[in-house]
């Protein structure tokens, strides 16, 4: 560990190790600190993702996909299930414990410098600009100085609030989750199932992701409102009770999701924030893996183009650039997620049972929605935006 | 055999009594008449979704470390709650509560 590096990036998620990745490809000298033991763990995470968004990082590798994604369930309060089927992978569940640890390789591999157990606490103020990190290691405070922090801190995002960003959001944004891994149950292995309802996960969803025919994530998020009244462990513990009395548990993790649109201000003098910190998680789905590597990979390479150019405000490109890629779609999603905010269990009873009339080739991601917001005419073209099919 | 037991008691009794009082040592003291928050550390699973909502940065979060900066905490209770599984309590006079109960 040198005292002087051209990029610090604080956390090694898979938004902190693409942005690490990104930058050392422009020829920096970068620096990726991780304040848990391991890279990859604990996971705080449900695992799926979409097809597209893990191509465009790594290739696709069986010692990190646990299930591949074909169809989609939905479950109404009544019990009502709509299966989406598609005629090609449309997505995966991850072992994020192994592909983080694989991405972080890459990133070593381009060329950025790793430590675990390296806890950030403060940043280094000069005339305004971040111009380092203070941490502790092995027991002992250091002081890194570095020309752009890049904040991949997660739901925490700590580093940004230090930098004076406005990074902390309502707690109504903020999905208060619970999961577990679960062995000796039965499920279909190509199957995303999601349930809906009031007595099942109030302002949410409870999910079952399989990882092979036997195992599953299995968890729930619902949202800061509700869990205001009750906890989504209590919701989960009776959820499991109900649907997999003899489920054996391998592991349990607490989660917050931030389902938000993305904050106002993601860069600043010297400092730029990706992934959860930065609130670019999709809003509706709640799925966060493949917008933060894209936030990630922007923010690597603009940090790097600027210490290059030798100009540091090229940095706050970085806002626009997001807004264009990503930002302006979650904003979309956001609308959308208000949207269905309030739906009581008969608008999901009512929405699955059209749905089931339907044929089954009609029955689409697209036309679910359609069917959703019927009475919120503002919000279809916002549908036909999103959902091509 | 009795003495045995009694003795047995004392001391188990004794232990007790002390394991709560070095635990209550953790709570911040609650000011008189005052509504405060604690977060119960050693059953949390340090999430990190408590320190994304607090608008004033006053939690601290390490590897497996959580702790409440006084200074800086105003009692808003958001950290309260988003915790998915209740380890943050409001505290009043010293004794805990969870949310539901001061609704």
């Amino acid at each position: 560990m040198k005292n002087e590096y051209d990029v610090i990036v604080v956390g090694a998620g898979p938004a902190g190790s693409i942005a690490a990745r990104f930058a050392a490809q422009e020829g920096v000298s970068v620096l990726m600190l991780e304040k848990d033991r391991d890279v990859g763990y604990p996971v705080r995470c449900a695992e799926a993702i979409n097809k597209a968004g893990v191509e465009m990082f790594i290739k696709p590798d069986y010692k990190w996909i646990t299930a591949d994604v074909t169809k989609f369930s939905f479950t109404a309060p009544n019990g009502k299930e709509v299966v989406l089927e598609f005629d090609s992978v449309q997505g995966y569940v991850l072992e994020r414990r192994i592909f983080d640890y694989e991405l972080a390789k890459t990133a070593a591999a381009a060329g950025a410098e790793i430590i675990t157990r390296a806890y950030v606490n403060g940043l280094i103020m000069e005339g305004g600009k971040v111009s380092g990190v203070t941490m502790e290691y092995r027991g002992e405070k250091k002081e890194i100085r570095a020309k752009i922090v890049i904040g991949a801190d997660g739901t925490e995002s700590r580093v940004g609030r230090w930098a004076g960003l406005q990074t902390h959001i309502d707690f109504r944004d903020m999905e208060s989750c619970f999961q577990v891994t679960a062995s000796n149950i039965s499920v279909d292995p190509n199957t995303l199932y999601f349930h809906f309802g009031s007595q099942v996960s109030p302002g949410g969803y409870f999910w079952i992701f399989p990882k092979g025919k036997d195992t599953a994530n299995i968890g729930l998020g619902i949202n800061g409102a509700e869990c205001k009244k009750r906890s989504s462990l209590s919701y989960l513990n009776e959820n499991l009770e109900k649907l997999f009395p003899n489920a054996s548990i391998l592991t349990q993790v607490a989660g917050g999701v931030p389902c938000s649109v993305t904050l106002k201000k993601i860069s600043g003098e010297g400092i730029m924030l990706v992934g959860d910190a930065a609130r670019q998680v999709n809003p509706l789905s709640g799925g966060g893996i493949a917008s933060g590597m894209i936030g990630g990979s922007i923010a690597g390479r603009l940090a790097g183009e600027a210490v290059k150019k030798n100009n540091l405000s090229h940095i706050f490109d970085y806002d626009k650039e997001w807004h264009k890629e990503r930002g302006k779609t979650h904003e979309i999603f956001n609308r959308l997620k208000e949207g269905i905010y309030d739906f009581k269990d008969e608008d999901f009873n009512k929405i699955m049972g059209k749905m089931l009339d339907l044929p089954p080739e009609k029955r689409t991601m697209k036309r679910l929605f359609m069917i959703a917001l019927a009475n919120k005419p503002g919000l279809l073209i916002d549908v036909a935006k999103v959902f091509l099919v | 055999m009795l003495f045995i037991m009694t003795m047995l008691f004392y001391i188990l009794n004794f232990q007790l009594s002390y394991s709560i009082n070095e635990s209550a040592l953790m709570y911040r003291t609650a000011k008189k008449g005052k509504l405060m928050i604690d977060i119960l550390p050693d059953k949390c699973d340090f999430c990190g979704c408590c320190v994304g909502v607090c608008p004033e940065d006053a939690i601290e979060l390490k590897e497996a470390e959580i702790k409440i900066i006084d200074e800086r905490c105003t009692n808003c209770a958001k950290c309260v709650y988003s915790c998915p599984i209740e380890v943050i309590k409001f505290n009043k006079e010293g004794v805990l509560f969870d949310r539901h109960v001061i609704m």
